[in-house]
């Protein structure tokens, strides 16, 4: 059994409160840090640790610490962004609901290490119930002298303030975010200005998720050398994934990054297996918005090595036969299930969550899911493939932010590895009404052809 | 590294902070990369995408798309503005956009000025691939306000207006609601302009690429036989204004974007309220009072009579009895004209103009202080101040493109008001002092005693550039606080932060406006106001200084011009036996040397049989001057009164000859706006018929009366004026170019931003103490009349709403209020709308309630723009007691409901 670092004592009774919490070893890091630590320190900590951000990007947390901005007289700011709405993620909830001081234990040595007096938890509205635990916890933290003026006498004032989203999922872009956070229309910023250097108010800025900031409590417990030494070259540490679908054990786990794709889907320690006694058709490796691999390429990248659970080996291959870590939703499709319904299915999503901003993704995710439902009701035409692979080709890499990529991936990759399900559905309007195209050939390795 | 970077292979150097549109645009040229959400006056916004370009980090290697209009040029980065695919995306981008948009292009109102539709072309589109789909082509045009219109089934979600209505005036008014493919605008919480917050100040039209929102004169329309530029009319911010012009008729009006003063921006007065010219109210025939009836004559008739009457005048009496009134409304060109008439012509230095009812304390206050009567810096310089000082103004309302700039200020930066009501501006500030009408003295002065016991004044300053410090340090020291605080109603302790704010700012800068020059104390007013700038350093540099906020739009002009009874032309004391010598050798006429009558002089000695000629031009005196009817009296009492005017005022009923004059629209000229910018007024119309240009006029009597002076024309005028004006000394009107020249202009020709840089004009800046006097008004009827009545405007009108009662203005705003205090109308029983009487030592007017904490208990504020209101039978003849400015903001009265006429409304109401 792989180490847990996170969800080692979820299962402890009563972990949520505080006292248990803190008798099982809980705020160590805070007082490590504050009382034997400068911020520096902490810092240089996270960076040896090799922690990258579990928000989506993967981007190296202490080197994103590094870039903020100090100007005299001006606060700084760390954001957490549990905004966590993308199909197929929910690890973020997770932690939260069980183990809520994690988060803000996590979030206190953070802020001292940025300098950020006030700190914001940004959650989606939707989860009301964990605004209530947050709360809770914020309050037994303050009210154990972990929060609040002159922590442990150091003379490091935090707070921590949670505040609501409203039901959008562009809000967890961060930029979005932070202008939600502001009280305005949750639109994307453009960039530069990065938050590192204007975020928040203007102010220099840090957007962490959920899951990078519990990181941060057993890097400084045990050294961030000790972290690194789990996981793969780059993919250090333990990841949650939230895996779901036609598995027979759904659920958030957490791994160390050196193990095999082909292990976590059938290993009875994590997903147990496809449902059903079916069969695996595709997967979703990393939230709805990174590319699908068929079966084939799921399990073994297109050089014919095993793929692992590792931020480098689900991109081998680049978009042409590999995808991404992304945001650690996994979502697994059995042989029953039809590529081009679920394509539909998320490109309404995006459609739907698209702020409005930019042309392309205003415009294009509204012509993609209504020309992806035009197929999948039988009413395609065999133009309309390369209609959608031109829209999408627009989108992508041409908006504010990634939301217009994180529409474009899917509908790119479905089209790819799928076309001819797609062309099924086309030229057998009937068929395609009454059954699925099944498991096709996809089992088999492909070959990769470049498009 | 080298701050080079290569465009289609070829190096160009760009600048700091550059974006590559920016850097193409400069190089290439502005048609190079289509735009659509990018605009001249807003910052860059990014949502088009239609001016992606490639960028490249090594010569033919991997590219990026780009969006130029935001993205930051990267040194030795090569950038390709129209590769393969560059173009593709950009068709596409486009397509994407046309699937949600009318084809309707021909019929369209700004059809082949469309931003849209040039995109299109450019990129070439030939046909849309998509089927079609759902849209919001069946959204319903918005046609109810007077001004503005939206059809926005054209828009294209450019959040251009969005940002126009925030970044430009700060109104706020517009938003995107909905998401994605649901997204479209919204006016505040409606559907409509007209009952959204909408100032109808015309950003968002004219940022709007496409028709989606526009105005009722299609201002983007490109049908036009001609445009031309000119100044606006209706304030001292000058703005410069595009009039576009069909069959010799205005047609619309647009703001430029490379005018220096307004930048693409306007209020609704400049841009809409323009159709006053050719109402069918205008005069089109002179009048002479014939059997005590006004009856049309010719010109030629009209002139006779009245150089028949001067002279019998003259020579019955002498010149003293004669005098003029010139207006800040004409050109600088005018003004001179209509003073050297009064001084060469008719021999008297009875001359005064309507600055005299706004700012001649200004001039006056800042004379004594720093020898000159004008704003120090200029509007640009918000651009460089840290903390802002605005008192007795209302800019949002009275002044509207800088009093956006400086409630974008406001919101964002440190900012005083010291205003009596809680005025648009007050509700952002940072600190309101809500002093009592009439006390700006006491609050100044505790500024000034908290700046100096806090230990903030810039001691070198004074050391280096002042003179009569340590006297008015001890004056101020002296002063006792508790006193000034129950004077005044501010808290101490606020006027206390207010004053280290102000001080501690690195560059401070004040404004104001008539809340403080139209008191019995506004002289001291601003010296006082002169002391703060002096006392902190505050004078000579960028982002700082005085800035009185000049109520018409050439009141600057008309000081200038030497229209006051005790200066000349270029602000020379006519007393001075060397000024004597040089204005009668520069007029060769004898002048007199004694000082003549100021306004409120002269309607005593009309009175008292002192006076016997008066001649207005472009003044509503009946309306606009205090205590209507002292005034009436002493204008029946004249045996000539000429009046030079569009309509038929209130004053001009009572005249024995009344002259049609043009329009600004109608003639050429200058104007001097409230920073000293000296601007070409340009010819837009011809006058229409039967009018004649106010300076021709008075060329022609000049004539008549024996005086050579060539025919009304602004370039030889000005020649004339710059060689008396010192100055003016380099103007030249062919070289005032489309955004002017501030003053000084030296002979050179160059211009100057900011004034007193190293030295004042009298030498050293003079610190001027005063103490706070009550005004007499309260002294003398404050028992009887415990209320204190101010007046106040409303952005959508001008004065006594002449023009703009003209005008599609009259729909949105209807008619005056009285501004109540929900404490006093409760203690009166008056409830929002009932008629109040207002009861004044000199009479009584009523007017509609309108209850709001805007003011305080005990305070009043009522506009004065429509005449039924007869506001100045209320108000005094009290004048400040230096430059007799009249006290129009402090007027004691008592108020009950209204009984009378409005008995019968008033039981409706009752039921
Ligand atoms: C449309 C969109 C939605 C996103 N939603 C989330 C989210 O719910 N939670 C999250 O942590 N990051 C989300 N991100 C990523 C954030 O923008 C940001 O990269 C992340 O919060 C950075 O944290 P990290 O460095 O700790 O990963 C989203 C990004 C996009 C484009
Ligand atoms: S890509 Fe889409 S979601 Fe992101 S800013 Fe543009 S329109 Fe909004
Ligand atoms: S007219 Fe001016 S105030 Fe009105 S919505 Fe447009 S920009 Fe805003
Ligand atoms: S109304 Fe005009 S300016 Fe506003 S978003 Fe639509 S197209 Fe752009
Ligand atoms: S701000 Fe003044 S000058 Fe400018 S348009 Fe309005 S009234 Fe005219
Ligand atoms: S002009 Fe650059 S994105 Fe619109």
């Amino acid at each position: 059994m792989g180490s847990k670092l996170l969800l080692d004592k979820v299962h402890i009774e009563n972990i949520r409160s505080y006292d248990v919490y803190r008798r099982e070893g809980g705020y160590r890091s805070v007082e490590k840090a504050i009382r034997s630590m400068n911020p520096v320190a902490v810092m240089e900590e996270v960076k040896k640790s090799g922690l990258r951000g579990r928000g989506g990007a993967g981007f190296p947390t202490g080197m994103k610490w590094s870039f903020l901005a100090k100007p005299e007289g001006v606060p700084r700011y760390l954001v957490c962004n549990a905004d966590e709405s993308e199909p197929g993620t929910f690890k973020d909830r997770y932690l939260m609901e069980f183990i809520p001081h994690l988060l803000i234990e996590g979030l206190i040595v953070s802020s001292y290490a940025i300098g950020s007096n006030r700190t914001y938890i940004y959650i989606r509205g939707e989860f009301k119930w964990i605004i209530d635990i947050l709360e809770q916890a914020i309050t037994e933290a303050k009210n154990n002298g972990w929060l609040g003026k002159n922590i442990l006498g150091s003379g490091f004032d935090c707070e921590i303030y949670v505040h609501s989203g409203a039901g959008a999922y562009i809000c967890g872009e961060e930029t979005a975010l932070l202008e939600s956070l502001e009280g305005k229309r949750g639109n994307p910023r453009i960039k530069p200005p990065f938050p590192a250097v204007r975020g928040l108010w203007d102010c220099p800025t840090v957007v962490n998720n959920v899951e990078t900031i519990a990181a941060v409590v057993p890097i400084i417990n045990d050294g961030g050398d000790n972290y690194a030494k789990i996981g793969t070259g780059k993919s250090t540490g333990t990841k949650l994934i939230s895996s779901c679908g036609n598995i027979k054990k759904p659920g958030v786990y957490e791994i160390e990054m050196s193990i095999s794709v082909e292990e976590f889907i059938y290993s009875d320690e994590y997903c147990g297996g496809i449902a059903n006694g079916r069969r695996l058709k595709a997967c979703i490796p990393g939230g709805s918005s990174v590319p699908i691999l068929p079966a084939n390429l799921l399990l073994k990248t297109a050089k014919g090595d095993s793929r692992m659970m590792t931020y480098e080996s689900l991109a081998d291959g680049g978009f042409q036969s590999g995808s991404m870590m992304g945001s650690g939703g996994f979502i697994v499709l059995d042989e029953d299930q039809c590529v081009v319904r679920h394509t539909y299915t998320l490109a309404r999503f995006y459609r739907h969550e698209s702020c409005g901003q930019c042309s392309p993704c205003r415009e294009g995710t509204g012509w993609m899911e209504k020309i992806l439902l035009n197929i999948e009701n039988g009413k395609g035409k065999m133009s309309d493939i390369d209609l959608l692979w031109d829209i999408q080709r627009k989108i992508e890499g041409n908006t504010i932010c990634p939301l217009g990529d994180a529409a474009a991936w899917p509908v790119a990759a479905a089209i790819r590895h799928f076309r001819d399900e797609f062309e099924w559905h086309i030229t057998n309007p009937d068929d395609a009404q009454r059954r699925n195209y099944g498991l096709a050939n996809y089992a088999e390795p492909l070959k990769v052809v470049a498009v | 590294m080298e701050r080079t970077a290569y465009i289609n292979d070829r190096l160009y150097p760009f600048e700091e902070g550059d974006t590559i549109l920016g850097f193409v645009k400069r190089h290439i040229g502005k048609e190079v990369i289509p735009t659509l959400c990018d605009a001249p006056n807003l910052d860059p916004f990014g949502s088009c995408r239609v001016c992606s370009v490639d960028v490249a980090l090594v010569k033919n290697g991997p590219a990026k798309v780009q969006a130029s209009c935001h993205t930051p040029v990267i040194a030795g980065s090569y950038i390709s503005t129209d590769s393969e695919r560059i173009t593709r995306l950009r068709r596409n981008i486009i397509e994407l956009v046309l699937t949600d948009h009318p084809l309707d292009c021909l019929t369209c109102e700004v059809n082949n000025n469309c931003e849209l539709q040039t995109v299109a072309a450019k990129v070439g589109i030939r046909d849309v691939r998509y089927p079609a789909g759902k849209n919001h082509l069946d959204k319903k045009k918005d046609l109810a306000h007077p001004y503005m219109t939206s059809d926005l089934s054209k828009c294209i979600n450019c959040f251009r207006c969005v940002r126009a209505c925030d970044e430009v005036q700060g109104e706020f008014v517009l938003s995107m609601a909905g998401r994605g493919f649901d997204s479209h605008i919204v006016k505040s919480y409606n559907d409509s302009f007209f009952d959204s917050d909408c100032v109808s100040c015309g950003a968002c039209a004219q940022a709007c690429p496409t028709s989606a929102i526009s105005d009722v004169f299609e201002s983007k329309s490109i049908i036009a036989d001609k445009k031309v530029r000119t100044i606006c009319t209706y304030c001292g911010v000058g703005c410069n204004l595009d009039v576009a012009v069909v069959n010799g008729k205005v047609k619309s009006i647009q703001a430029p974007y490379d005018a220096e003063v307004n930048e693409g921006h306007t209020c609704l007065k400049g841009r809409f309220a323009f159709s006053f010219y050719n109402h069918p109210d205008r005069l089109r025939t002179p009048l002479i009072r014939k059997n005590g009836e006004l009856v049309p004559a010719s010109w030629e008739e009209a002139y006779d009579f009245i150089v028949r009457q001067l002279t019998q005048i003259k020579n019955d009496f002498g010149p003293d009895y004669i005098a003029g009134i010139s207006s800040a409304r004409c050109t600088n060109e005018e003004n001179y004209l209509m003073q050297k008439f009064i001084r060469a012509v008719i021999g008297t230095n009875n001359i005064d103009s309507c600055a005299r009812v706004c700012h001649s304390p200004t001039a006056l206050g800042l004379q004594r202080t720093f020898g000159t009567g004008a704003a120090t810096n200029s509007i640009i310089d918000l651009e460089y101040t840290d903390c802002i000082m605005v008192i007795g103004a209302n800019p949002t309302d009275a002044h509207p493109v800088t009093g956006a700039k400086l409630k974008q200020f406001a919101i964002k930066g440190t900012s005083i008001v010291i205003d009596p009501r809680k005025t648009e501006l007050a509700k952002y500030a940072t600190y309101h002092l809500q002093l009592r009408p009439g006390t700006n003295v006491a609050v100044l002065n505790m500024l000034l005693y908290y700046i100096i016991r806090e230990g903030l004044e810039d001691n070198q300053f004074i050391a280096s550039r002042t003179e009569g410090y340590k006297e008015f340090k001890d004056h101020i020291l002296a002063m006792d606080m508790d006193e000034m605080e129950k004077i005044s109603g501010v808290d101490k302790h606020l006027a206390r932060q207010a004053a280290i704010a102000y001080a501690s700012a690195a560059n401070a800068m004040s404004f104001h406006g008539l809340g403080v020059t139209e008191h019995s104390q506004g002289t001291y007013t601003v010296m006082l106001i002169a002391d703060l700038a002096m006392i902190t350093g505050n004078i000579g540099k960028p982002g700082v200084g005085v800035n009185p906020l000049r109520g018409q739009n050439n009141v600057q002009g008309a000081a200038d011009m030497g229209c006051q009874p005790y200066q000349g032309a270029g602000y020379l004391d006519i007393t001075n036996a060397e000024n004597h010598h040089l204005y009668e050798d520069f007029y060769h006429a004898k002048l007199p040397l004694h000082v003549g009558y100021k306004i409120p002089q002269m309607y005593d000695a009309a009175l008292n049989g002192k006076l016997k000629a008066l001649w207005l031009m472009g003044e509503d005196n009946v309306q606009t001057d205090p205590n209507t009817q002292h005034v009436i009296s002493a204008l029946r009492k004249l045996d000539l009164l000429i009046v030079q005017e569009l309509f038929m005022t209130e004053t001009a009923k009572l005249a024995h000859v009344v002259l049609p004059a043009a329009s600004f629209l109608e003639k050429s000229g200058t104007f001097t706006n409230g920073e000293r910018r000296i601007q070409r007024v340009q010819k837009v119309v011809e006058p229409i018929e039967g009018t004649k240009v106010d300076g021709q006029i008075i060329v022609d009597i000049m004539n008549r009366m024996g005086y050579a002076q060539p025919d009304y024309d602004p370039a030889t005028m000005l020649e004339e004026i710059s060689k008396i004006v010192p100055f003016f000394a380099g103007v030249k009107w062919d070289e005032l170019g489309e955004n002017g020249k501030q003053w000084p202009v030296l002979p050179d020709g160059t211009d100057t931003e900011t004034l007193h840089i190293g030295s004042f004009k009298r030498g050293k800046g003079k610190f001027q103490s005063a103490d706070f006097i009550e005004t007499k008004e309260i002294v003398n009827h404050g028992k009887e009349f415990p209320y204190i009545l101010t007046t106040n405007r409303e952005l959508e009108h001008y004065n006594c709403g002449t023009m703009t009662r003209r005008t599609g203005n009259a729909l949105i705003v209807t008619d005056d209020v009285l501004m109540i205090n929900p404490a006093d109308a409760a203690g009166h029983l008056i409830r929002e709308g009932d008629m109040v009487c207002v009861i004044s030592a000199r009479g009584k007017i009523d007017v509609k309630a309108h209850i709001t904490d805007e003011v305080k208990a005990g305070i009043l504020s009522s506009t004065f723009h429509f005449p039924d209101i007869k506001m100045n039978d209320l108000t005094s003849d009290i004048s400040d007691s230096e430059a007799m400015c009249p006290e129009y903001k402090v007027v004691a009265v008592n108020i009950r409901k209204s009984k009378g006429k409005y008995k019968n409304e008033l039981n409706k109401v009752g039921e």
